[in-house]
């Protein structure tokens, strides 16, 4: 087991050395540095000593080796459009981005999980299929637009939840659920397709041989074992997540990371876009790191070979 | 209580609908996308104006919306079958290669491209990629096809890994036949079923990441009618009351997708005869529960 996690913690280090570099090669051979990093404006005299004062002069080995430095230093450079340190700025904004995640996240198991259990007691019954419908048309509507319609109707016509800005929980609401709209029903299949099966296993029949109600056999036994696959896809669903906060946080104004990256994406800002880049390879790590652990955890027949 | 088996026939019915909409839309449309009738600014789905008859209401240039909504699904239909095309074209090949040599290192690469590539997030790479393109109908494509070949790659390959052990690529290969060949004539043939139904999942995928990177400004140009510029332009009158701005470019959207992915599952239930023997024990077991 500790050599598992040593090895993973491992390829995880090595994961994000990669992304680094890539994003060093992306910025030295796929255009001349100082053409990102330097401001237009610049006068010729002017370049060459900002190029000195970055290190731009020096040898590409020697100026990746600093890179790398600077990266483990979290010093990405200064914004453009704030001359604030890049790295300092999305990092303001990630406990914004986290609050939404996890708001969507907690909304989406509260209602999905409820949903793939009563849709898994009668497969092919009436709430099974009028959830199926649900879940199908939750797919179809693009997060945008359904964050539009949840304004109009929660904002602008019932004036019940603010559709901007984040003063409480209660600007978080609206956000949350339109993040979470796809993945209740996501959750509410999949749930509902591992409980039907586990349903048909012998230990299920066991407990209700035994005399067991039952809904004691389906959530104390079945659906502990339903829940493992949904481990993975809460690690898969992440990366998604993060996809969908930017839109997320446009529509509702929300001072998140995703929508500090996308402004400094329209505003050419590279140094803020670097840092983002670089701290969302750290999430996505982490998180993939977590999920292959807690996956071992929860299930004691998962090996580490 | 709406029945399933009547889904497939509604939604072929309203895609249909949709596409010749698309297809016959200088025809259909009373005016030009462009053209704006001050007179009739912001004026309700319905009304009739001195100018005609708006069904889906002016917006506040007295821009037609059901005009705009008809050449936006054009758009939209464009970059959905263009950019998954494109996925197509760059997945397969790789995926038949990788699949025939799965020991090479061409396979090792672009199999862990793929890997990289499915972790992230489609809309973050995409962002990234048109941030240094600039917008633009074609960069849109282009960037959408990209982002979508690894799908076709894993599946193909997937497929091949179990063909390429049968009889008749190994009788094929002992006549001779060359390496292109056989992947081309014999092996391509036996494993396009599974991106069949891929496709159906794909293109309201592609349709609604144009729609969204549109929305979010870094889509394609502004003087394009794209739904999703439509309703990004509708958004800011939402708090004056004049909804059908945004809304009724975003039910179109909304009617295309959901009829195209009511195809798609019903394309999936039909083609995958695995899953047709889960649903039927998942049937008999709860027959017995019950």
């Amino acid at each position: 087991m500790a050599q598992y996690v040593f090895s993973r913690i491992l390829q995880a280090l090595l994961a994000l050395w990669v992304v680094v570099t890539v994003v060093f090669a992306l910025l030295h051979v796929a255009g001349d540095p100082m053409a990102v990093l330097a401001p237009d404006t610049l006068s010729a005299p002017e370049r060459a000593q900002l190029a000195h004062a970055l290190g731009l002069d020096l040898p590409p080995l020697v100026q990746y080796v600093r890179f790398l430095g600077d990266v483990l230093h979290g010093n990405l450079g200064i914004s453009f459009y704030t001359n604030e340190p890049a790295m300092q700025l999305v990092l303001q904004r990630l406990g914004t981005t986290v609050e939404l995640v996890a708001a969507a996240m907690v909304v989406a198991i509260a209602f999905g999980v409820p949903f793939g259990i009563l849709s898994a007691l009668r497969p092919g019954g009436i709430v099974d299929r009028s959830l199926r419908l649900v879940s199908v048309l939750g797919s179809s509507i693009p997060t945008f637009f359904l964050g539009i319609v949840l304004i109009l109707i929660f904002s602008v016509e019932l004036t019940l939840l603010p559709s901007s800005g984040l003063d409480s929980w209660r600007s978080l609401v609206l956000p949350a659920f339109t993040l979470a709209f796809y993945r209740i029903a996501l959750f509410t299949r999949l749930i509902r397709a591992t409980l039907v099966a586990e349903l048909s296993q012998d230990y299920v029949r066991t407990a209700r041989a035994k005399g067991l109600p039952g809904i004691v056999v389906t959530i104390k036994h079945a659906l502990r074992n339903a829940l493992l696959p949904f481990v993975t896809a809460f690690g898969l669903q992440f990366g998604q997540l993060l996809g969908g906060a930017v839109i997320t946080e446009t529509i509702f104004a929300l001072p998140g990371m995703n929508r500090l990256a996308l402004d400094a994406i329209a505003r050419l800002d590279y140094p803020i876009v670097l840092s983002y880049v670089i701290v969302i390879a750290t999430l996505f790590t982490i998180i993939n790191l977590v999920v292959d652990l807690a996956y071992g955890m929860l299930d004691p027949r998962v090996t580490y070979g | 209580m709406v029945r399933f088996r009547d889904l497939p026939p509604a939604a072929s019915l309203i895609l249909a609908i949709l596409i010749l909409l698309a297809i016959f839309a200088p025809w259909v449309a009373p005016h030009p996308p462009e053209h704006q009738d001050l007179l009739a600014r912001l004026s309700p789905p319905l009304s009739r104006t001195p100018s005609g008859f708006y069904l889906l209401g002016a917006d506040d240039l007295g821009r037609d919306i059901f005009a705009n909504v008809v050449y936006g699904l054009r758009v939209s239909l464009l970059v959905g079958f263009a950019a998954v095309g494109i996925s197509v074209l760059i997945g397969t090949p790789i995926g038949l290669l990788a699949g025939y040599r799965p020991g090479s290192w061409f396979a090792h690469v672009t199999m862990r491209m793929a890997d990289i590539q499915l972790s992230l997030p489609a809309i973050l790479i995409a962002l990234a990629v048109l941030a240094v393109l600039g917008r633009g109908l074609a960069n849109v494509i282009f960037v959408i096809g990209i982002v979508g070949w690894a799908q076709y790659a894993r599946l193909v390959r997937a497929s091949v890994l179990t063909e390429r052990t049968k009889d008749y690529v190994v009788a094929a290969s002992g006549l001779g036949a060359s390496v292109p060949r056989i992947l081309a004539r014999h092996i391509l043939p036996n494993v396009v079923g599974p991106s069949l139904v891929q496709i159906a999942v794909d293109i309201p995928r592609a349709i609604e990441l144009e729609a969204t990177l549109s929305f979010l400004g870094l889509g394609v140009a502004v003087t394009t009618p794209s739904l999703g510029i439509r309703i990004a332009q509708g958004y800011q009158f939402l708090f004056s009351g004049a909804w059908w701005l945004a809304v009724m470019p975003g039910l179109a959207l909304v009617l295309l997708v959901l009829s195209i992915n009511l195809l798609g599952d019903w394309l999936r239930d039909s083609l995958d005869p695995v899953a047709q023997g889960v649903i039927r024990a998942q049937r008999q077991v709860s027959a017995e529960a019950v």
